[in-house]
């Protein structure tokens, strides 16, 4: 059976445990959330051993080679030595301020991680003192002053539960950024096609201004969906963004929409379906983010309606794996 | 020297544009398309990419062990002869969209062929 080497202990590796089930058995704490090779909370580092691929996907380049690899999806077929990602990697930074928004988010502004290099729409894993760590994507521009996250408040989340008694002035630790889910400025003409449930329109929110800024000139359709009207939040904010752009229409859909409060009761897969028909499909690029049932879906979907695989970007929110978020 | 048929379609580069045909042919068709059901799109894809290069010549690892560990869960789903027919018919589709004549069509088609049951976890591993 092959063993396992952490901080100059040796564990044995039950049949098919990864490296995560492994560390846990043994009383030792690593941060983790999705537990299925998603949200990269649970980044470690290879010392010494070979890492599945299983493992390394979704990796960037620069992380596979410094030996980083997942451990949630870590099963070793050979004795593996491994660490802690390198300290120095989590940036320090401050709660700037949380306000509470419809739809039971919270938006959580950060400061102090100036030197983070990222673009809205990738994500961060945000972890508090004791090491309890979340996925969360960036709302806001790269090289803004404060990062600001959407967290959903559920009554039970740990993470979120906190953070929404959590007073301005608290420290918190984040590390990242992480995902390809951006805005590339290759063609300014090019139709984009914005779709997001929920929280997914944090990273749309940073994806749509990272666009305008670059002085994107093609149409840009932004969709964001809710089950109740009453959980569409950011509705002032993407209203008047719309109106200092003539290539945005933002579009709000709500399945108890009535037709009196500037939103549309279509669902929102159906209305990106039908802007995907009208579309450029060559051309056009596509963002979804949210619930997984929906982004999943949606891929497909438009993918078989003629939209090239490649042009459709994914951010799946998968839940944490104890608990609520 | 002949050329192959996988730089005849344009080798590489070509690539991307003839799995987008191929995957969206076999996810429309309702003989194959519940066994995709769930899979993640993005390394379903990076197979076809393999697999499209192996049976038009292009450069590949190819394994029947890899084939066969591949689709022994499908199997036990019940992937018979019949979804093996309807991919090599799909196959045949997107190379003639592509502009491969009939003649290597049937090249293309018998190579895919020859991995018929390695996909079905029939005979010998080799």
């Amino acid at each position: 059976m092959p063993k396992l080497r952490f901080a100059e202990r040796d564990l044995e590796i039950a049949g098919g445990a990864t490296v995560l089930e492994t560390l846990e058995a043994a009383g030792i704490d690593v941060p983790n959330s999705c537990r299925a090779g998603a949200c990269q909370s649970c980044l470690m580092q290879a010392v010494a051993g070979e890492v599945p691929e299983e493992a390394r996907r979704g990796v960037s380049p620069a992380k596979r080679e410094l030996g980083h690899f997942l451990a949630c999806v870590c099963r070793p077929t050979a004795d593996l030595e491994v660490a802690r990602v390198g300290g120095s990697e989590a940036i320090a930074a401050t709660i700037a301020a949380i306000r509470r928004c419809p739809g039971d988010v919270l938006e959580v502004r950060l400061r102090g991680a100036e030197r983070l290099d990222y673009r809205g729409g990738q994500f961060i894993t945000l972890l508090r003192d004791d090491g309890l760590a979340r996925p969360y994507s960036l709302a806001s521009v790269g090289g803004a002053a404060e990062l600001e996250l959407h967290v959903r408040h559920f009554a039970d989340g740990a993470m979120s539960g906190w953070l929404a008694r959590a007073a301005p002035g608290v420290e918190v630790a984040i590390r990242g950024p992480y995902g390809e889910c951006f805005y590339v400025a290759d063609d300014l003409e090019r139709p984009l096609l914005l779709v997001g449930t929920g929280t997914g329109l944090a990273p749309l929110y940073g994806i749509v201004r990272e666009a305008l800024a670059a002085g994107h000139r093609g149409p840009i359709t932004l969709l964001h969906g809710a089950r109740r009207a009453a959980d569409l939040y950011h509705r002032d904010e993407l209203a008047a963004l719309a109106a200092a752009h003539d290539n945005l229409e933002v579009v709000a859909s709500a399945l108890d929409a009535t037709g009196d409060d500037d939103m549309t009761a279509t669902p929102i897969d159906a209305l990106a379906l039908e802007r995907a028909a009208a579309a450029d499909r060559g051309a056009l690029r596509v963002y979804l983010c949210g619930a997984p049932a929906l982004v999943n879906g949606l891929r497909r979907r438009l993918f078989i309606a003629g939209v090239p695989l490649r042009s459709i970007l994914a951010d799946a929110f998968l839940p944490a794996a104890t608990g609520g978020a | 020297m002949s050329t192959s048929i996988y730089d005849q379609i344009g080798g590489a580069a070509a690539m991307d544009a003839a799995v987008d045909l191929f995957y969206r042919k076999v996810l429309s068709d309702d003989r194959v398309n519940e066994f995709f059901d769930g899979v993640d799109m993005e390394r379903q894809a990076a197979k076809q990419k393999a697999f499209l290069t192996m049976v038009t010549g292009g450069p590949n690892s190819y394994t029947g062990r890899n084939m066969r560990d591949a689709h022994a869960k499908l199997v036990a789903r019940g992937l018979d002869d019949s979804h093996v027919d309807a991919i090599i018919e799909l196959l045949g589709e997107t190379l003639k969209e592509l502009g491969v004549s009939d003649d290597q069509i049937k090249q293309v088609a018998a190579i895919a062929e020859s991995v018929r049951d390695d996909v079905l976890s029939r005979g010998k591993a080799d």
